[in-house]
Formats: structure tokens, C-alpha cells, sequence
């Protein structure tokens, strides 16, 4: 009962926003060439996939060939964020690990890494570049680069604001430096840790977009930008469609990741 | 960790230079060593002593102009960083009051938050860059669409950060509130308000690092001035130099941003204690 309420009203709410949309492309308010309404860009679908992709761009690419060369875009931006969302992850637990372990590489490093860590992704997209070419290497890098910082800072915070009690058990009991920072500080800290993550997963994900739309050379962020610049609306809506789609499944994945692999936190 | 007090200040002081030192230093050698070319990553005292001549790349209104007088290039870069920082400042300031005013309204009217909720769950998980066409589409060039996407970065967010820190109130505000004879509308504006704002703000916070990442890109891709169209000009002409030179601005005001944000928390939200949970340290 409560399930159809919610769904009654999910549905009502859904209506009532496509209904305004296309009342006023009815009425003549929205221009259907830069805002089409739903049932507009939702006619040709087949035509708006061939846009993915410059090989089924032109003549007539079968459905099956349209439908993988979309997956395949979809799968490459998903990738790209996934593998620099972990590495990122090991990196900068890692790193801010190693600056609480050894006062004297935090002194020398953590000056550093507060220099940089204002500085927005967006500009180290050029230096990505001219590291790395094209390709794979210079979106994860930038993904890399946008959550590093930040849960690194994260990192010092959790650990610093860790009940001592924690510590003081591990040590009564003998616990040797390293093995409290494995076996006490790691298990503690690593929940928190996730959830900045989760928080930044919308940065990650908006960074390996704008890398694809200036030169990784695939991926939906050139949709995105093509779309744009070929003034194509429908591309635009299906693809912020499908944008939106990965985006909520990816906050999903990472919450059931959250919670599978952080058994022990209640 | 280590003594605090004056003489801490100095050790601390000294370690920062060393630090910095070492990483500069690092940098310096191994460009010194052949590793690398400066076309590639020149290093501190190339693209330093280049600033110069970098300047007049600031200067979107006109250029090719030629020369001009050193005083009116540091006025185009101090247009180039406010035109950024106007849109910033204004896409987050819309974001979070329309934000705040939205998450309130779904949760005073029960009507209105049945209607609007799912919508705005909808269209909350996409991107604020796969919005970019539409923002070009609705706006032109110019500020309005980069306004409109930092507006879009935060304005979900704290939409739904809202209703989920209302949820969250602690119940004995609210039973004090009701036994003291407030009405539903007092109980929001005077109980639930001030209970939720910092939460909020927080959010708001952790979310500049998202706004002023996609300032960068509306710039460059829907208008001809700001740092973001700096950062792209540097990208496509391949300038090494000016790019390390746009990062260090962009750092600066990065980093000036989010200080400013912590003040304007401290002084606005006078009520809650300042030791707050903070990213930044």
C-alpha cells in the first residue's frame, strides 16, 4: 500500500514536469530546436545513437552495431572513473597513512600537498595532456587528481580525530606502531574515508567528462560536447539522460560496495 | 603534534620552507638534468621570469592588440579573475537560497514535496557539465550560462541536503518548540532554520571545489573571458608556461575562495561553536 502511494505520486510528480514541458511547447514558449520536449526527442532514438560514435555516424550501421558502440561509449567513461576513483583511494590512504606514520616525511610532504590542493582539475587538464597524450591515462590522471587531495586532507583528519581510547587499548595490549596503524587506525578510519569519497564521486565524475570533451577523443563527455557544438538538442537530452542514469547507478554501486566491503561498521 | 606556542610557530614555519624548498628543488634538478623539456614542464624559474610576457594573454577584449602599458595588463587579469569569481559567487548564492527555500518548502507544504521530490531526485544524479548544451541552448554566451550550471551544481545538492537535515533535527527542538505554543510556520523559521543552516553550509563548502570546477569549463566552452577560457587558450595553443601560470592563479583564488567561505560561516552561523568538523585543516 504504501509502495503504490509512493509509486502513485513518483508518477503524478514525473507527469506534472513532462506536462509543463510540453504545455509549453505547445503553447510556443520553448523552441523545439533547443528544447524539445519528450516526445520530440524521444521519437528518433536510433538517429540520436548514431551520433555516438564516428564510425556508425554516417551510412546505415545495423541496431545491434549503434546499440554496442553506445555501450562501449558508456562503459569507457564508467571505467575511467572507476579505475581512478581506486586509485586515487589506495593513493591517498596511503600517503596520508605514511605522513602520521613518519613525522618526518609528513613535515616534508604535507606543506606540499596543501599548496596544491586548491588548485582546480580544470587546470591540470593542459599538464594531463601534454603528460599524457590521449587516451585513457590523461581522464584518470585528472580524477586522480581530484580526489587525491582532498582525501588525503580527509585521511590526517580521520585519523586525528579517532578516539584515542583506540590507540591506547592497542598499545596496552603491545600493539607495535605499525601494527596499530594497520590493524586499529586502517579498519577505523576507512568508513569515513568512503563516504568522502561517495561525496566526491559527482566531482570525479563531472572531471572525466570535461577531460573526454577536450581531447581523450570517446566517452560521453564528447556526446556532450558535440552535441553542443552541432547544436543538436535531442543528443543533448538523451544523452544527459543516459549521464544521468550512470551517475545514480554509480552512487548505487558505491553504497553496496560501502556496505559489503565495510562489513564491520554497524 | 609538537609544541604549540611561539617556538612551534618558527619549527613550523621552517618546515614549510623546506618542504616547498625540497619540492621546487626536486623539480629544478630534474629539469636541470635533461629529464624532461620546458616545453613540457618548465620548471618555477622559466615560467616565473615568463609572467611578463604572459600577461597580455589575460586580456580577452582585445588580442592582438600589441603592446600595451604593464598597469592596464595586471587590470585585464584582475578582470579575468573577478568576471570568474563573480559567477562563482553568484551561481553559489542562488544555489544555496533557492536550495535551502526548495528543500523547506517540500517538507512545510506535504502536497508540494510529493509533487516535486521525485523530479528533483530525477534530475539531481546528472552531471551539471552534461547540462552544458542546455545552459548554451537557454543562455547564449556570456555570464548566464555559467552562472546557471554553478547554480545547477549545488542547487540539487542542497536541495536534497536540506530535506534530509530537517529530517534529522533533533526531536526535543521540536517537542520544545510545540510546548512553548510555536506555530508550524515559527517552528521552521525560527527553530528548524538556524538547526539545519550549518549543516548546510558545510555541504556548501565541501561542494566548491564541484562549482568552481565547472566555472572553469562554462568559460571555456560558452564564453570568451575568465580564467576557464584562459585555461583552454593555454591548452590549445600548447603555451607550458602560461599554463603554470594559470594554475598558480587558480590556486590562489581557490584557495582565497574557501578561506573566505570559512570566515563568512564564522561570522554568519555566530551560534555554533567554531571548532566544526572540517576537510581542510
Amino acid at each position: 500500500m504504501k509502495f503504490a502511494a509512493a509509486a502513485f505520486w513518483w508518477i503524478a510528480s514525473v507527469a506534472l514536469f513532462v506536462g509543463i514541458w510540453e504545455f509549453s511547447w505547445y503553447m510556443g514558449w520553448a523552441n523545439p530546436m533547443l528544447l524539445p520536449p519528450p516526445h520530440i526527442f524521444t521519437q528518433d532514438l536510433f538517429y540520436v545513437a548514431k551520433m555516438f560514435d564516428k564510425s556508425t555516424r554516417l551510412g546505415n550501421p545495423t541496431t545491434t552495431l549503434v546499440t554496442i558502440t553506445v555501450l562501449k561509449t558508456i562503459g569507457a567513461s564508467t571505467l575511467r572513473v572507476l579505475i581512478g576513483l581506486a586509485v586515487a583511494l589506495v593513493g591517498s590512504l596511503f600517503i596520508g597513512m605514511a605522513i602520521r606514520f613518519s613525522p618526518l616525511f609528513g613535515r616534508l610532504i604535507l606543506p606540499v600537498i596543501n599548496l596544491l590542493a586548491p588548485v582546480s582539475p580544470i587546470a591540470w587538464l593542459p599538464i594531463a595532456m601534454l603528460i599524457f597524450g590521449l587516451g585513457n591515462a590523461p581522464a584518470i590522471f585528472l580524477v586522480y587528481i581530484a580526489l587525491f587531495f582532498i582525501m588525503t586532507l580527509a585521511t590526517l583528519n580521520l585519523i586525528d580525530t579517532m578516539p584515542p581510547s583506540y590507540i591506547q587499548v592497542a598499545r596496552i595490549m603491545g600493539a607495535s606502531r605499525l601494527q596499530i596503524f594497520i590493524q586499529v587506525i586502517l579498519p577505523a578510519i576507512l568508513p569515513g574515508l568512503f563516504v568522502v569519497l561517495r561525496l566526491n564521486l559527482f566531482a570525479a565524475w563531472m572531471i572525466v567528462l570535461i577531460a573526454e570533451s577536450v581531447g581523450i577523443g570517446s566517452g560521453l563527455g564528447l556526446v556532450v560536447i558535440i552535441s553542443r557544438n552541432t547544436f543538436n538538442a535531442q543528443l543533448a537530452f538523451f544523452t544527459m539522460a543516459i549521464i544521468g542514469v550512470v551517475g545514480f547507478a554509480l552512487d548505487v554501486a558505491l553504497r553496496e560496495i560501502q556496505r559489503r566491503v565495510l562489513y564491520w561498521v554497524p | 603534534m609538537g609544541s604549540q606556542g611561539a617556538n612551534g610557530r618558527v619549527v613550523q614555519i621552517i618546515w614549510w620552507f623546506v618542504s616547498i624548498g625540497l619540492f621546487f628543488g626536486v623539480w629544478e634538478l630534474t629539469f636541470a638534468m635533461g629529464l624532461y623539456s620546458e616545453t613540457f614542464l618548465p620548471p618555477p624559474h622559466i615560467f616565473l621570469a615568463d609572467i611578463p610576457n604572459q600577461l597580455p594573454n589575460f586580456d580577452f577584449s582585445q588580442a592582438n592588440a600589441g603592446q600595451a602599458a604593464a598597469a592596464s595588463h595586471l587590470h585585464a587579469v584582475a578582470e579575468t579573475i573577478s568576471a570568474t569569481v563573480m559567477r562563482v559567487v553568484a551561481g553559489l548564492g542562488l544555489g544555496f537560497v533557492l536550495g535551502v527555500l526548495s528543500g523547506s518548502l517540500i517538507r512545510y507544504f506535504r502536497w508540494f514535496g510529493k509533487l516535486v521530490l521525485p523530479v528533483v531526485t530525477l534530475l539531481a544524479p546528472i552531471s551539471p557539465f552534461a547540462w552544458l548544451p542546455v545552459a548554451v541552448y537557454l543562455f547564449g554566451t556570456g555570464d548566464k550560462p555559467a552562472i546557471f550550471l554553478v547554480f545547477l551544481a549545488v542547487y540539487f545538492i542542497i536541495t536534497l541536503a536540506t530535506i534530509a537535515e530537517i529530517d534529522n533535527v533533533m526531536e526535543t527542538y521540536l517537542n520544545v518548540a510545540r510546548i512553548m505554543g510555536a506555530t508550524r510556520f515559527q517552528t521552521y523559521s525560527q527553530v528548524i532554520l538556524p538547526a539545519v543552516l550549518p549543516g548546510l553550509f558545510m555541504i556548501l563548502r565541501l561542494n566548491l571545489f564541484a562549482a568552481w570546477m565547472i566555472v572553469l569549463i562554462a568559460e571555456s566552452a560558452g564564453s570568451d573571458s575568465g580564467l576557464g577560457a584562459l585555461v583552454m587558450l593555454a591548452r590549445n595553443t600548447g603555451a607550458a608556461n602560461l599554463v603554470m601560470i594559470t594554475m598558480m592563479v587558480i590556486g590562489t583564488v581557490g584557495f582565497v575562495f574557501d578561506f573566505a567561505l570559512r570566515l563568512v560561516q564564522r561570522r554568519i552561523l555566530h551560534w555554533v561553536p567554531v571548532t566544526q568538523a572540517s576537510l581542510q585543516k
